[in-house]
């Protein structure tokens, strides 16, 4: 077997935590890769602790593993002090499984999860050895794929990428598989035509982009029979996928270190600017007793003592409270510890209670974090957010009361339409948490983070104009002035220059790889590490290609208008994302269709597909994504027990 | 309650990860063997594991110890075989980490930090110095006061380090298909541990990051008799192997 472990040993004693690269992680696999089988480099353009995790990544490897035809091997970004040592020395990328150059796979395939990563891509496919733009790989080259939700505008990377496979992949990696099989040997060319004939396969190189004027009017498809439109994949039952089976389990630290089940895919609560709740519907439920399944099995196989059961978000799972009795409270769990933690990534303000609160509180103490994302109603319904400030209270209530001392808000600024009143209102929800934190614990403690919104593809924002940096910076400064003498309220925020960036990358079209190209050859790589981020290195890019940044990230773009992502769908017809957009300038709100009749927004009428949820009522207490009371309904509202002696 | 004291080996890619790491390694593996382990009270339940001396990463190991405390009965009523314990813990733990001994410990039996006052080394060297490597030995041997500047907690100061050299010598060794000529070196651990690296920057060829060093041996003196924490139980025992510190020790090579 070709590897180069004997090469990389010597380089490692010089580098900072060498134990990223060592693989040999519980659920690592062993080598068996023999000429007919399609061989995947399975790539998380960011560094290992970030990357590891990556349950996407994961769900694959194990997929492609299964598969009588495949193999599957995992990369992530080399840390610059590593990849310094490895250009010195000419080697190349390795998978961390075998140590495998990255030469003796036929994919490299990445997942995107965030814009800033771009040129980290870049980076890997020279690392890898294949000429970083598309036209230029000849035939026995590796193909470049790439996946996950930035995939939804691909045009930044087109130049870079030979093929894009978008939404769900746990059925799209298999047929892309049989594809490549069946041409080995073959033309590149005839391998990219046939990968465009399989659903959910975007092939940039075969479509053409049309200007008019410096503004995009068209991208078409080169030649007959491929589709004017790619539509996304998406798998209709979770129950069929109970992956990851054997999750992998780091032997040094990473982010997210813990068991992580993902208990419903899709989210329809329908906030306004969040991509990922746009993209991923409709929501898909696991069985509450495949949950349980692959939770203990889970604990017993990683020895972890903690679960995250992970979704958009978690509270909204039918039998949320029941399922986590079972997984605290089971009196022989199968990790033989006293108590399994359980952590709940994302929590709606309207569906945390009491009960809720005393479930997790076993586990380990950990911050809560909630997101209002507005300051005010109106803003709130502008958004979709549709919390009211009794049910953010009665949350941080719950929480506070059940002995939390810190809770941690999460805001937007630069939300359309926002006044500064709606940026202080921020100020007056986080100072009164406060007060409902200090009639329960000494000490209490808020902290706020608030960052810049980046209006996202396939989103009804996506005719929205960021804010500048300078106004996002007046607004911090604004909240600063608000939170002036409350020592207990912590403000922190995202750098606004990274989000102008990310908003760049986010509705940029083709044009951008030339700028991204620029940016990496300058050495701009890792931006999304604030220690590495150069906005400098963007603008001066931007500058030598003569595009405008105002052009691309401040203008309201109009409904006439020809989106870059205009080919690609998540499922959603542009007159509903318009229509919810005009819907938002006049802050009104869209109730959650998982509970209420359909409005046809397309993610499941285009692809026949249907929720999949236990329960036809929300789950929780709260307002429910109504903003009304409804305990005048009959439905209990949260009710606050007293504070644990 | 039972206390088990065990000895492991860190060999290989596993060297390095960092003893953090390995405490978390541990812990995983401690519950995937299912053995019964005390948990500390409070609001982070903890498990009783208490390590030994950190080694540093990418340092191998042959003798790294860790006493676990379990609510498995006293040794006499104890169903585990200590052969079944091993494996059952080796099994559990990533490849390069094994489990080559367990015994049970007397009850107020001190803990490792204390118990322990040097360690053998073994340092790989190139096969071309063997000549300056001879005359390192006998300088450093011959000295009467070794001083060095260490910094602790922000402040600088001169230690002798020459009564922490307890022995140096030089063997033929081979590592894989590779000869090698090998340093063998006892350094104390009190009052202040004299590292490896502290050692080679005291020789003419000093710190090379690549040079593979690694702990073959931690040493406990009682009654002017040198001791291995803990026997290397080799035999299949029936029960458990109760803890002997009082048996003097024979080296088991173990094969790289
Ligand atoms: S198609 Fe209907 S039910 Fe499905 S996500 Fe859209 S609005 Fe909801």
């Amino acid at each position: 077997m070709e590897t180069v472990w004997p090469r990389l040993e010597p380089l490692l004693p010089e580098v900072q935590r060498p134990a990223r690269y060592i693989g040999g992680e519980d659920g690592s696999r062993p080598a068996r890769l023999t000429p007919e089988k399609v061989a995947w480099l399975l790539c998380y353009p960011d560094s290992y602790e970030i990357g590891l995790p990556n349950q996407g990544l994961q769900i694959l490897f194990e997929i492609l593993n299964e598969r009588p035809d495949a193999v599957a091997e995992r990369a992530y970004a080399p840390w610059v002090d590593l990849e310094a040592l490895m250009r010195r020395d000419g080697m190349g990328l390795f998978s961390v499984d075998n140590h495998r150059p990255a030469s003796a796979f036929d994919i490299l395939g990445f997942n995107l999860a965030s814009e800033l990563v771009y040129t980290n891509v870049l980076n890997i496919i020279d690392l890898a050895g294949a000429p970083v733009r598309s036209a230029q790989r000849k035939d026995g080259d590796l193909f470049v794929c790439a996946g996950g939700h930035c995939a939804f505008n691909p045009e930044p990377l087109a130049d870079f990428v030979d093929f894009f496979a978008l939404g769900d992949g746990e059925e799209v990696v298999g047929e892309i598989t049989e594809v490549v099989a069946e041409h080995k040997g073959a033309p590149r060319q005839e391998t990219l035509q046939a990968l465009a004939g399989v659903a959910g396969v975007y092939v940039p190189s075969l479509y053409e982009v049309f200007y008019e004027g410096g503004a995009l009017a068209a991208v078409r498809p080169r030649f007959g029979g491929l589709p004017e439109v790619v539509e996304k994949r998406t798998v209709a039952s979770l129950a069929d996928w109970p992956y990851p089976r054997r999750q992998i389990v780091p032997l040094t630290e990473v982010v997210h270190d813990r068991l992580n089940v993902e208990v419903f895919r899709g989210c329809t609560r329908g906030c306004r600017f969040c991509q990922a709740g746009m993209i991923t519907r409709p929501v898909r439920e696991r069985p509450a007793e495949q949950v349980r399944t692959m939770i203990s099995d889970g604990l017993r196989q990683t020895g972890y003592d903690e679960v995250a059961l992970t979704s958009l978000s978690t509270a909204d799972y039918s039998g949320i409270e029941a399922l986590l009795a079972d997984v605290v409270e089971a009196p022989d769990n199968p990790s033989g510890c006293p108590a399994v933690s359980v952590s709940l990534p994302s929590l709606r303000v309207d569906a945390f209670t009491v009960g809720l609160a005393d479930q997790i509180k076993q586990a380990r103490r950990t911050g809560l974090t909630f997101a209002p994302e507005a300051g005010t109603w109106r803003l709130r319904q502008v958004i979709n957010k549709l919390i009211t400030e009794q049910d953010l209270y009665s949350a941080v209530e719950s929480a506070y009361s059940q002995g939390w001392r810190r809770v941690k808000l999460y805001f937007l600024i630069g939300l359309p339409t926002e006044t500064d009143e709606d940026v202080l209102g921020i100020a007056e929800l986080a100072r009164n948490c406060l007060a409902v934190g200090e009639r329960h614990v000494r000490g209490a403690e808020v902290t706020v983070s608030v960052g810049g919104c980046v209006p996202k593809p396939q989103t009804p924002f996506q005719w929205f104009g960021q804010d500048t940096v300078a106004e996002l910076e007046r607004k911090v400064g604004l909240l600063r002035g608000g939170l002036r003498g409350h020592r207990r309220v912590k403000l922190k925020w995202h750098d606004p220059r990274a989000s102008l960036i990310e908003g760049l990358l986010s509705r940029g079209d083709r044009r951008l790889s030339s700028v991204i190209e620029d940016v990496w050859r300058a050495g701009g790589t890792f931006q999304e590490w604030s220690e590495h981020f150069d906005e400098s290195l963007w603008q001066k890019a931007m500058a030598r290609q003569g595009l405008s940044m105002d052009w691309y990230v401040h203008r309201h773009r109009t409904r006439d208008e020809t989106l870059p992502w205009a080919h690609i769908s998540a499922g959603l017809h542009e007159d509903f994302l318009w229509a919810d957009w005009e819907d938002a300038l006049a802050a009104s709100g869209l109730e959650d269709c998982r509970w209420i009749p359909c409005y046809d927004c397309g993610a499941c009428t285009g692809y026949g597909i249907e929720h999949i949820v236990a329960s036809n009522v929300a789950p929780a207490g709260g307002s429910q994504g109504t903003g009304q009371d409804l305990e005048a309904t009959g439905r209990s509202p949260v009710l606050l027990l007293p504070r644990p002696a | 309650m039972l206390s088990l004291r065990i000895r492991w080996t860190k060999q290989g890619r596993i060297r390095f990860t960092s003893h953090r790491d390995v405490a978390r390694i541990w812990e995983r593996g401690v519950r995937k063997a299912g053995l019964p382990v005390v948990y500390s009270q409070g609001f982070v339940p903890r498990q009783r594991l208490s390590f030994g001396l950190a080694l540093a990463v990418g340092q191998e190991s042959e003798a790294e110890y860790l006493d676990i405390q379990t609510n498995l009965p006293p040794v006499q009523e104890s169903a585990i075989h200590n052969a079944e314990l091993r494996h059952r813990l080796s099994n559990a733990l990533p490849e390069g980490m094994e489990v080559v001994a367990a015994a049970a410990l007397e009850p107020g039996e001190p803990s490792l930090q204390e118990l322990v006052s040097s360690c053998t080394w073994e340092i790989d060297l190139g096969e071309d110095s063997r000549q300056a490597w001879q005359e390192d030995i006998g300088r450093l041997l011959g000295a009467v006061e070794l001083p060095i500047v260490r910094e602790r907690k922000g402040k600088r100061r001169e230690d002798d380090v020459r009564p922490a050299i307890i022995g140096i010598r030089m063997a033929d060794a081979q590592r894989g298909c590779q000869r090698v000529c090998r340093l063998i070196v006892e350094l104390a651990v009190k009052p202040r541990a004299l590292r490896p690296n502290e050692f080679l920057a005291l020789t003419h060829a000093p710190i090379s990051a690549t040079r593979l060093v690694r702990r073959t041996h931690q040493w406990i003196k009682r009654n002017g008799k040198k001791y291995e924490p803990l026997a290397m139980v080799s035999d299949v025992s029936e029960g458990f192997a109760q803890h002997h510190s009082a048996v003097p020790l024979a080296r088991k090579e173990v094969c790289a």
